[in-house]
Parts: structure tokens; sequence; C-alpha cells
């Protein structure tokens, strides 16, 4: 009983913006049937704009999520806010993470989830709900999900479009340090790479292992590091093979490259401020070069470009405040905005930024100063995992590490 | 009179009510199969209807309600014994087999219909237009959207609107 009751003051709330639209689309229909005449289909076509918000949030909810929603909000401004604005509430919300442990470290939003309405139903993975997994990466249509497990890393790699997932063979790391955990898409779309890096196997040590899918299986190279480093928690991004990594306090920007099994580090600009969780972000600009983005007081978006290794160009800062609009970042006014900053930028983020660091210079491809922390190439120190079955199967189960 | 609910399997006459289209046609149905919409539901178990006075519909012309009380009477048996416990595997299939047909229209046709359905609030009906919609929409670009529904061309205003969305959204369209 109580849903007709909703269902129909919804079709009330809807009618306040109905007429208008109405009213604007009753001239037109003649003219467009003409050009219906005249073009390609001899489909009548009656006017299928007027219909009510609920009758078009019916047909939204029986579209094969994501991609055909997504496609619908391009129709028209009626429909992209019908599919993204409030009313969507009866769509079936984003589904929660259900099996998938809180996020607590920030990790890039995956960018293929449309602004709300749309199902990302993860039933399909095959993690049994009583050990949950969490949400290591996001980039290239996949999702890198860790199992939780103390002593192996147990990493799943999971497309939630095509809801076909892929188990990566563990990797023993008991008593080591993970340092990074990232997903890198290759030109092909079917394929990808898994960049792992850990820390303190030797005294100093790191350990760089790549996933390929192309071999199904583990490569590795190891080296020694410059000093003692701590792992730690940070977003990272990936240019073309390369996976940059935030380590924040050590004021470096770890940089793997998935290729060349290369362990490089990029100092931080000169930031001139205090640099703590959440308050700071790497990014790449639209042609591929690394950003660096730190928030100063009064939420001024302070930028940088690496143009040259080890050169930096601060860019205009950017005043967030003009970019917190609601339609954007939702009502602030009920939030206290410096706990919520963090969360509330990263859609700022994702949206504003890539348009406004369009078009800077030339392209990134060597990174970092050599001295620091970095050794190129070892490849044959660490025992290696090559492309044969046997080999594999062996890592698979456990560590070839002692 | 007769009992409110007669139940399933009666055999003395079922409750009858009249429904009047927006073009003055007469339309006497089973009380059971009008209750399938929520709007005339209410009306109904008032006892509204019967008799000579009869349901005006203003917004439903006549073969609108017609095509709507089809479906209705089709479902109304289905509706009664709460859809599954009784109803067999071929009832069932049946049942399906008639809304592929039931929906199969013209477009001007469809869209009368997804207009009663909603006005008189057919969950059933309202769900099985929505699937064939969205049967129409599925797979298809914003701007073949646009043509099959017969949306006016867009504005350039719309179109570069639609352009910086399948921007956004690259992956969507691939």
């Amino acid at each position: 009983m109580s849903a007709f009751v909703i269902s129909r003051k919804r079709s009330r709330e809807g009618e306040g913006e109905g007429f208008d639209h109405a009213r604007r689309t009753r001239t037109r229909p003649s003219v467009a049937e003409e050009m219906m005449e005249e073009g390609d289909s001899g489909d009548k076509a009656p006017p299928a704009p007027t219909l009510p918000d609920d009758m078009l949030l019916e047909v939204f909810k029986r579209l094969p999520p994501p991609r055909d929603v997504v496609r619908c909000a391009a129709v028209c401004r009626r429909w992209r806010r019908l599919v993204s604005g409030g009313e969507a509430r009866c769509l079936p919300p984003p589904a929660p993470p259900l099996r998938l442990l809180p996020q607590l470290r920030p990790v890039p939003l995956p960018p293929f989830v449309p602004a709300a309405g749309v199902a990302l139903d993860l039933a399909f993975l095959p993690v049994p709900p009583s050990c949950g997994a969490v949400l290591v990466d996001a980039r290239g249509r996949r999702l890198l999900l860790r199992e939780h497990s103390p002593t192996d890393l147990k990493l799943l790699v999971c497309s939630p479009l095509d809801k076909t997932s892929l188990r990566v063979p563990p990797l023993r790391i008991a008593g080591l340090r993970l340092a990074m955990c990232a997903l890198v898409p290759r030109e092909e779309p079917a394929a990808f790479r898994v960049v792992v890096v850990l820390f303190g196997d030797a005294p100093n040590h790191f350990k760089v292992l790549v996933y390929s899918s192309a071999s199904s299986a583990w490569e590795a190279a190891t080296g020694p590091l410059g000093r003692a480093l701590a792992a730690h928690y940070g977003p990272s991004v990936v240019v073309g093979d390369v996976v940059y990594k935030l380590q924040s306090e050590e004021k470096y920007i770890m940089a793997v490259d998935a290729a060349d099994f290369k362990l490089s580090a990029v100092p931080l600009s000169e930031v001139r401020m205090m640099l703590y969780a959440g308050n700071h972000w790497l990014g790449k600009t639209g042609d591929g070069r690394l950003c660096f983005f730190a928030i100063r007081e009064q939420l001024l978006l302070v930028k940088w470009v690496l143009e040259a290794p080890g050169k930096w160009a601060e860019q205009q800062p950017v005043d967030l405040r003009s970019l917190m609009r609601p339609e954007l970042v939702g009502d602030l006014a009920h939030m206290k905005l410096s706990a919520k900053m963090g969360d509330q930028l990263r859609g700022v983020q994702a949206r504003e930024l890539r348009r406004l660091l369009r078009g800077h210079g030339r392209a990134l491809l060597r990174h970092g100063r050599p001295g620091r922390g970095a050794r190129p190439r070892v490849r044959e120190g660490w025992r290696r995992c090559g492309a044969t079955r046997t080999s594999r199967a062996r890592s698979g189960t456990c560590s070839p590490a002692r | 009179m007769a009992a409110p609910e007669s139940g399933d399997g009666n055999n003395g006459a079922a409750r009858m009510v009249t429904l009047i289209s927006s073009d003055n046609t007469r339309f006497e149905v089973e009380a059971a199969a009008a209750s399938l919409s929520q709007t005339l539901q209410l009306t109904i178990l008032d006892g509204g209807g019967g008799g000579g006075d009869g349901i005006p519909l203003p917004n439903v012309d006549s073969a609108t309600l017609s095509k709507v009380l089809e479906y209705c009477i089709k479902h109304a048996p289905a509706a009664a014994n709460g859809g599954a416990p009784n109803a067999t595997a071929v009832d069932r299939a049946e049942l399906e087999r008639f809304d592929n047909e039931f929906v199969n229209i013209d477009q001007s046709v469809l869209y009368s219909l997804i207009m009663a359905a909603h006005n008189l609030e057919i969950e059933g009906l309202q769900s099985l237009v929505a699937k064939k919609v969205a049967d129409m929409i599925k797979g298809k670009s914003p701007m073949e959207i646009r043509r099959t529904l017969g949306f006016p061309d867009p504005t350039p205003e719309e179109q570069a609107e639609m352009n910086a969305h399948m921007l956004e959204y690259g992956w969507a369209y691939e």
C-alpha cells in the first residue's frame, strides 16, 4: 500500500517541472515528425519526452547497468536529471560494497561509476562473504581486490562491467612490508598487469613483482634500497608502464616501471606546507605528465606538473570554494568541511581537474634522480618465476622467496 | 448482493463494474479485473462503478482502455491466486506469450498504453511497457534513442551537452 502512496507522491513532484517541458515539446513534434518522414526510418515517433518521471525510471531500472543507463543520461537534460538526480533513489542504489571491508585508505575513485543510480553488483565475485576483500586499486575498468590473509597476498582482479574475475596466484608476504600494489592497464583492453612492491626481504632490499595477464605468471626483480624505508599507503597513478605512488611522509614519489622492473624515486616539489594524509594527491595531465596536488589553507588547491626529471612547475592555484557547487560535491552546508574535505575533493578532482590540467607542455617519460633509493634492474638476484606452468604453480602455493 | 470478496472458483455471477472512457464508451468488466488498477481498486472497494453510474476515466480513450482491459482480464485470475502457488508452468508460459504479443504494437499505441498504465497504476502493465521501452533503447546511442523515441532534433546547446557527457563517460560508448 505504502508503495503506491510513494509513487503517487513522486509523480506529483515531477509535474512542476513537467509542465514547462511538456509545453516546450508540444510545439515541436510536428517538425520532428516531418523530419522523421524525410529521414531514415518510417517509424511513427510520438513524443516520448513527456513520459512521466516514474515511468522513465521504471524504464531505466530495466536497462542493463551501467552502460545503457549512462547513455540514457546523455539523451537530454531531463533524463540526465532522472538518472543522476535525487529521484534516482528508486533506482537500485549503487550496491554498497557488501563483501568489501570499509575502505580505510585513500584509493583513487573507480573511474567507471557514474554519479548515481547504477547498481554495481559484485555478487559474481568468488569471495566468501565471511572473509571479505579490500579494494586496493581501480583502473582501466578493473578492480584490484585483496582477500584477507595475514601471510599471503591474495589478489583478485575483477571487471564489474563484464562480471568476470581472475584470481592472481597468491604471494607469500609474511615478514615483508607491502609498499605498493597497483593495477596497470595495457594498450589492448583485455590485458593488464599487477605490480607489487615489497620491502624488507633482505635488509634494505626491495622486490618488484609483476603479474602479467599475457603470461599468467609473476615475474620478479630485486635490488637494494638506498636507505631503510617504511611502507606507506597512498594514492597512485599510472602513466604508461610506470606506476607512481605517493610516499607522503618520505616526501618522495615512488616510481615503478612495470616493463623494466625499475624502482626509482621522484622527489616532491617544494611544497612549503604541512602534508598529511588526505591533503595531497597524485594525478596526471591529459597528455600523461605526473601532477602533484596539495590543499593549502582556505581550500586553495595548488598543483605542480613534472615538466622534466626533477623539475616541478607550479601552476596557477585554484580556489576550490568556487568548485564546491552542490551539484558537484553535494550539500556542504550541513557538514564540517575539514573532516569531509578529502572525500569531497576526490569528487571534485575526478570531474574538474582533468579539465583544468589539460594541455600543458611535454610528456614525462623519464623520472627520478637515480641516486636516491633506486637501483635499476637487478633481475636475477631474486629467483624469477618464469612463464611456465610449473613455476607458476610453485609460486601459486607458496613463496619462492625463502 | 454478492459478497465483496467472492474468492476463487465461484460459480455465481462475478461482480461487474462499468468504466467510461474519455470518448464516452462504456466498458463492463469484472471487478476483479478492474481492481488490478490501484486507482480503481479503492473506488471499487467502496462499491462504486456498479449499476448505472460507472466510473469515468477522462484520461483514457476507448481504444486504449479496451487494450488495457484485455490485459487486466488476462491477468486477473493469476493476480487473484496471488501469482505463484497455483499457477502451473504452462499458465505462466501462456501469460508470458500473451505479454510479448501484447506489447508488440505501434509506438503511438504503446505510449497511450504507458500513460494509461501510469494513470490507472496497473503495476504489472507498467513494468511490461517499461520493459518494452527498455528493449527499444537497449544498446542504442543517445542520438539513436532520441530518434527512436521521437525527440525533436537537439539544439546546438543540447548537442554540446550530449557530446560533453559522452566524452566524460567514453567507456559507455565503446
